[in-house]
């Protein structure tokens, strides 16, 4: 072994300290250091420190961020989201393993380039499947675009600086911009809206702006919610009209920006006015050269611009028939939303003080700074009836309540940013859009409980939101806000563990330990952080606080169900036309938001015939083929909206039948799911529920701490079980062990995460038993999974020999104007042939024993 | 005080106890492994489960009526009921034991001691032979075989198709090597006579000279009673005699190890066939007890007697007559369990257990498994050629012993993970291909164990529960490096910090951390191992 430089070590002890609690933290700057934990490093510490090696050891390996060996150059993370899986993120990995020759169980490209790793969630469900790659993401990848992907990193790579997507997480104003003057431009700069770009948006505006020298404003804004419409570039009018433009691409931004500024200088303006009338031409001589094609603005057909909120208030600049079709569109995401926690959503800038405190930021905070008066801010929580939005729904006022109780000076109040799940994606957007409502929640949740200590505790994978807290809290600190309110906040972050969204794992993780639950009683409220009382609320629970001691509790209270008042806020992600962030009304239905706020399902029949299994013809046209059990996947009949998860991990999945439902905590409950934290991923017929059931229990088993019994061996047994439902191999006892075992875990179990692991099973179980049931005949009826499917391509080829390109396993012979045949013995079922195929239904999906089996089968039946 | 009921018992406890200890106090007993009175409770392996009706006192929704929770770290408030001993809590306990043993892979016993029928203590035998003691192997084999040699000459030794070491190096050739023993023991022209009990002064009668009879004749004889087995042939033997080639077993091999039994003062009547010759009425009166053992012989005559034994009469059968097979070392067996049945039924006693009632087995090993447990002390060679057993020097019977991986566990007395099992009926099994722990042994060899005669311990990865007490025990007793979790969820298990050896981790400890395991995860490791 070479040996390590560990002079870096002593620098990075003396700016995290010497306690136990500063293990992580330590570990965290060990690994940005070397890039993985050398153990001399780690020897080190416990010498210098007073963490113990036992200590480090099961910290460093409980948390699946620290990395035990070194890593490649560059580090791939391949998001496995709830969303990215029905999207197909393990087709991608393989894909990317493949590439670049990485064969299990080693993890780095034989080069040393790059190292594969996956990840829990990215928390960018929308742009699903997602990777990253060092800093930057990209979206919606698929296994045959990734040549693509990594010839555009190499590309990205090489230009220093390059404007891609998380390399520059805080913008400054454009200088040629001047702010409060003229038109004002407003871009969402989420983290996932950076994913797809809005950086380069942002960048081109500020270029443009500068080049025209116009008098406008450049305005860095929050998640806007509409994430199958970024980048999202609105422009603001003087007169107050507004205009939003969806999937802004940075070759229309020059046109946008240059019909809404007018440029300073009087040549400038003529300059304009020549290339519009060029650009007429252009448009009117359609041989003209492409260079010039793409300065030109976008035909009214490729505008998608339009105006929102308020719709009918002034005349979109362009309105064309697309114009209109959006307009309804976003209309229908953003009428039936009701902003709470995302109040002035898309206005703000996340991270500007002023302006926050311009609206009615803090006045909340305020009111009871002036005139202490915690059991009155108790009362009107609880006469709210606000409940815990990070899953189980504890009346909020009641835990506040709890904390203030409990004997002792000395409390602590944290904010769990740690959003684990799989699929959801709110409290990254809420932290990285309203750090100060969030802040203020936090401080009056302390000035209430009577704690002078605070801590956001956020996920690793959550970059953005940490900076804007961590800046937030500046702003806060240096206005004296803190000191005024006797109370010092600072941020943790997480390490890679899912089970620490788990309140007292998350305590054992703040006091530098391993992530690992305890038996409760006794709560946090009694018995916290180092012992002493502590109240732990969700930020989404937190952002709810100031509007509601704004508005009065029966405001809050005047939305929702009977016990489950006010909004909640959802991520919508899946299978579905408009994902994005919501927030509705509790009560609202799950077919409003699937159908009304998003659109119905995704790609709806027959769209460029890409659906698996178009090919209903061909099993017409071979009647032998529709009486035999090898009937061909997705043909079976009914709507394509099958079911939502809701709730992740520990969620279940409703089927559309009772889509109807109106959401609240008990209503979920009653179905076998929980609300969990608000991930909302729809699935439509294209996908397996025993496929879904197992990908939830993988997740468990991987997050599983592994300290109970149950938990630890029980998701296992269970998850094994569905890995051979869905290779076919289970027998038929082995569903009701299954089942059996999924109730002795939910009754067992120590924490609430082991309690809840069983529900995806359970609830699909309980809906979908026929499709568990035809997986043990070795039949997969969503065409999803693997060992059940084969690929077929039928006579509808033309022998373009597109897919005997690209087949990664060169299963298909290059027979050109010959109908392609799949080898199936060499077919990995990797998609791409169904992909890149430009013929609908040439390429199908059939599940099903095999086709030989079923020859025999028939037979033996004549 | 809170009033607590537990079981239906009502009991008045100070508050702040566990319910485990409430139940304690009142004499209830609730099984534990990860628990330690001088510790905090793990609450890791939840064999403790009660179910708890009454509300604790703590956040509303917290815990419902009616829930499962650990007793270890559960405190009583006033009101509470506990149930302890109910269907539903022993179903989660018996999951819970399932559970721990579809991730626990280990044998109880040995595979070749599992699999001979007469379950002899094969790697007793084999530790002896290594180690150069002759008589206390040849007393391990006569404990529980009688004819080792004779067997030795024609057992198809299905002992050695379960053997472990057959993954490397080929299957230890336990059979050669009790035939060896007892051959050494022959040559002498005096062999061992094991020592018999005190007489008991009964008197039984064994029909048939057969492998069985001999077996039931020998093992009655060493339990102190009077025996005399009728044979209608001339020579006792049975088909050892009459149906085995002179060549495949030396006839004065079998005469000398009869002579054994002889020695045991069992009696012969031989050219006496039952029915004609003596009246099963005859024998009901003059004997207290009748083992049939006339096998594969006279099926039909045996039949056709049995109608008039009279009921209640103590009899019982071996050998062939209960099956067609012709095993001589089943046979062999079949005589010692009639044996014992007699025994039992004469005296009320029944002699030890030859195998436990409830024991797991590792499956079997893959060669990289058999590398790892060659650690524990098993020499490298290969297994010698067949065709050289009968010439086999006593250094090649030592070194071809010494090749044993000594699979059996050596807590099985100790274990509490079995002793539940067993005692919750819990099936090892209920899980099939469950993903298997990777074996992983850690020895520290130095003089670490108090008083194991400078053994050392090792650490099987694949037999622990993950429980924690290990872990516990290392830092209350001040361990400067200690153990350490590493990994999460299944994989979960302790281990030495900065991967230094175990000798390191636990300098003091080591003595302690083996007594506290309570599984065979920590047990002594032999001098040979190599850490």
């Amino acid at each position: 072994m070479t040996s390590v430089d560990l002079i870096p070590v002593d620098a990075i002890i003396a700016r995290c300290g010497r306690g136990p609690e500063a293990c992580i933290p330590i570990l965290q700057a060990i690994q940005d250091h070397y890039h993985y934990l050398p153990t001399p490093a780690l020897e080190r510490v416990c010498r210098l420190t007073d963490i113990t090696p036992a200590q480090i050891t099961g910290v460093a390996s409980f948390y699946s961020h620290f990395r035990t060996r070194p890593s490649g150059q560059h580090i791939i993370r391949i998001c496995h989201g709830t969303a990215c899986h029905v999207h197909g993120s393990q087709r991608v990995q393989d894909a990317l393993a493949r590439s670049l020759q990485i064969i299990a169980p080693a993890d780095t490209s034989p080069d040393g380039q790059f190292t594969l790793e996956r990840v829990a969630c990215l928390g960018c469900c929308t742009l699903a499947p997602v990777l990253q790659i060092d800093q930057l993401t990209f979206g919606h990848q698929s296994g045959a675009a990734v040549p693509q992907l990594l010839a555009d990193f190499a590309e990205l790579s090489r230009t220093p600086g390059s404007p891609a997507g998380g390399t520059c997480m805080n913008p400054q104003v454009s200088e040629g911009s001047i702010p409060g003057a003229g038109v004002e431009f407003r871009v969402g700069l989420g983290s996932c809206c950076i994913a797809k770009g809005s950086q380069r948006v942002f960048d081109a505006v500020a270029a443009e702006l500068h080049h025209l020298g116009a008098q406008a404003t450049l305005k860095r804004v929050g998640c806007v919610g509409m994430c199958y419409g970024t980048p999202l570039l609105e422009v603001i009018e003087p007169a107050g009209r507004r205009h939003v433009y969806e999937s802004v691409t940075i070759a229309d931004v020059i046109s946008i920006v240059r019909r809404h500024a007018a440029p300073k200088r009087l040549t400038t303006r003529f300059g304009l006015w020549i290339d519009r009338t060029l650009d007429r031409l252009a448009a009117a001589t359609p041989a003209v050269g492409s260079a010039l094609a793409e300065q030109s603005p976008r035909s009214p057909r490729e505008w998608q611009g339009v105006r929102v909120n308020p719709p009918a208030a002034t005349t979109p600049l362009m309105l064309s028939l697309a114009d209109q079709k959006s307009e309804i569109r976003d209309h229908q995401f953003l009428s039936r939303q009701v902003r709470i926690a995302t109040e002035h959503f898309g206005q703000l800038d996340p991270l500007d003080f002023d302006e926050y405190q311009r609206g009615d930021g803090l006045d909340a905070l305020k009111r009871y700074l002036a005139v202490p008066d915690p059991t009155g801010l108790i009362a009107t929580i609880t006469a709210s009836g606000l409940r815990g939005r990070g899953g189980a729904g504890f009346p909020t006022g009641r835990k506040w309540e709890l904390v203030r109780a409990a004997p002792g000076t000395v409390k602590y109040v944290i904010a769990n940013g740690d959003e684990g799940d799989p699929g959801a994606f709110m409290d990254r957007m809420l932290l990285e859009s309203f750090p100060y409502r969030i802040i203020e929640g936090l401080m009056l949740a302390a000035l209430a409980v009577g704690a002078r200590a605070g801590f956001f505790y956020i996920r690793a994978e959550y970059p953005l939101a940490v900076q804007r807290i961590a800046a937030a809290l500046d702003q806060c600190r240096q206005r004296g806000l803190l000191t005024q309110a006797g109370l010092e906040i600072s941020i943790r972050q997480g390490a890679g563990a899912f089970v620490c969204g788990e309140e007292t794992a998350l305590i054992a993780s703040l006091e530098g330990r391993r992530g690992t639950p305890r038996l409760r009683p006794p709560f946090p409220a009694q018995d916290g952080l180092w012992h002493k009382p502590t109240l732990v609320n969700n930020v989404e629970t937190l952002a709810m606080v100031p509007w509601i001691v704004r508005h009065g509790p029966a405001a809050f209270a005047a939305y929702g169900t009977a016990r489950s008042k006010g909004t909640k806020v959802f991520a919508l992600a899946g299978k579905v036309q408009r994902g994005g962030l919501i927030e509705v009304p509790m009560g609202i239905t799950l077919r409003q938001i699937v159908e009304d706020l998003g659109g119905g399902v995704d790609h709806p029949e027959g769209v460029g015939g890409k659906e698996p299994g178009t090919s209903s013809s061909a099993s017409a046209g071979d009647p032998s083929s529709s009486a035999s059990p090898w009937p061909l996947s997705g043909g079976a009949p009914g709507p394509s909206f099958k079911a939502v998860q809701i709730g992740g991990p520990s969620g279940g999945c409703i089927p559309a039948e009772l889509a109807d439902t109106p959401i609240d905590f008990e209503a979920l409950a009653s179905l076998g799911a929980i609300m969990g934290s608000g991930g909302l991923v729809v699935l439509d017929r294209h996908d397996c529920m025993v496929d879904i059931a197992r990908y939830f229990l993988a997740f468990t088993q991987d997050q599983s701490c592994g300290h109970c019994t149950f938990c630890r061996i029980g998701t296992r047994r269970m998850l094994e079980i569905l890995e051979r439902l869905c290779a076919g191999q289970a027998r038929p006892p082995e569903l009701l062990e299954l089942e059996t075992l999924a109730h002795q875990i939910r009754g067992s179990s120590l924490c609430g995460l082991g309690k809840t692991a069983p529900n995806p099973v359970l609830t699909t179980l309980r809906y979908f038993r026929g499709e568990y049931e035809a997986h043990l005949q070795g039949r997969c009826p969503a065409g999803r999974c693997k060992a059940l499917i084969r690929y077929r391509i039928t006579d509808r080829c033309d022998g373009c020999t597109l897919c005997a390109q690209q087949c990664p396993d060169q299963a298909i012979p290059l027979t050109p104007y010959r109908v392609h045949r799949i080898d199936q013995s060499r077919c990995s079922r990797c998609d791409t042939c169904r992909i890149i195929c430009p013929i609908p239904g040439a390429v199908v999906v059939e599940s099903g024993l095999n086709p030989e089996d079923t020859k025999t089968r028939s037979r033996q039946d004549n | 005080m809170a009033r607590v009921t537990i079981d239906n018992l009502a009991l008045d406890v100070p508050d702040g106890l566990t319910i485990l200890q409430a139940a304690q106090r009142a004499g209830i007993a609730i099984p534990t492994l990860c628990h330690h009175p001088d510790f905090a409770p793990n609450t890791s392996c939840l064999v403790c489960l009660v179910n708890v009706m009454a509300p604790v006192p703590a956040m509303a929704g917290g815990i419902a009526p009616g829930r499962m929770l650990p007793a270890c770290a559960t405190r009583v408030s006033d009101g509470m009921v506990v149930e302890s001993e109910t269907p539903a809590v022993h179903e989660a306990r018996k999951t819970a034991l399932e559970l721990l043993l579809s991730d626990h892979v280990g044998d109880c016993v040995a595979p070749c001691a599992r699999t001979c029928p007469t379950h002899m203590e094969i790697p007793g035998m084999l530790a002896a032979i290594a180690q150069g003691d002759f008589i206390r192997a040849l007393a391990i084999v006569k404990h529980d075989m009688v004819l080792p040699v004779t067997l030795g000459c024609v057992c198809p030794a299905p002992c050695e198709n379960t053997c472990h070491r057959a993954a490397e190096g080929g299957a230890i050739m336990v059979c050669a090597l009790h035939r060896w023993v007892g051959q050494r023991d022959l040559v002498t022209g005096r062999p061992w006579v094991p020592p018999r009990a005190e007489p008991t002064g009964r008197h039984i009668a064994i029909v048939g000279a057969g492998p069985a009879g001999l077996s039931a004749a020998y093992h009655l004889a060493l339990l102190g009673h009077e025996v005399t087995v009728f044979d209608d042939h001339p020579h006792a033997g049975g088909m050892l005699r009459y149906g085995t080639s002179p060549d495949a077993l030396p006839r004065p091999v079998l005469d000398a190890e009869i002579g054994v039994i002889t020695a045991l003062g069992v009696h012969w009547q031989l050219n006496t066939a039952l029915g004609r010759d003596i009246p099963l009425a005859h024998l009901q009166t003059r004997f207290a007890a009748l083992i049939l053992a006339a096998g594969s012989l006279a099926p039909s005559k045996i039949e056709n007697q049995k109608s008039e034994i009279r009921p209640g009469f103590p009899v019982s059968y071996a050998g062939a007559i209960l099956h067609p097979g012709r095993l001589a070392v089943r046979s062999v067996a079949e005589g010692k369990r009639a044996a014992f049945t007699i025994h039992h039924l004469l005296t009320g006693s029944r002699p030890a257990a030859e195998l436990p009632a409830f024991l797991v087995s590792a499956g079997k090993r893959n060669r990289e498994e058999v590398h790892t447990l060659m650690r524990r002390g098993a020499s490298p060679i290969a297994r010698q050629d067949p065709s050289l057993r009968t010439d086999l020097l006593p250094l090649d019977a030592i070194a071809q012993a010494q090749r044993c991986l000594q699979c059996g566990c050596a807590k099985i007395e100790s274990c509490r993970l079995r002793r539940y099992a067993q005692e919750y009926g819990a099936r090892p099994h209920r899980f099939p291909g469950a993903h298997r722990p990777i074996v992983e042994i850690h020895i520290s060899s130095r003089a670490a164990l108090s008083g194991g005669g400078g053994a050392g311990l090792t650490f099987d990865a694949g037999k622990c529960i993950a429980c924690g007490l290990c872990l516990q025990v290392a830092a209350a007793q001040g361990e400067p490096l200690g153990l350490a979790w590493r990994g999460r969820g299944l994989a979960l298990r302790p281990s030495v910090p900065f991967h230094k050896p175990l000798a390191q981790a636990l300098t003091h400890s080591a003595q302690a951390v083996l007594e506290i395991c309570p599984t065979g995860a920590f047990t002594a490791a032999p001098p040979t191992a190599q850490p």
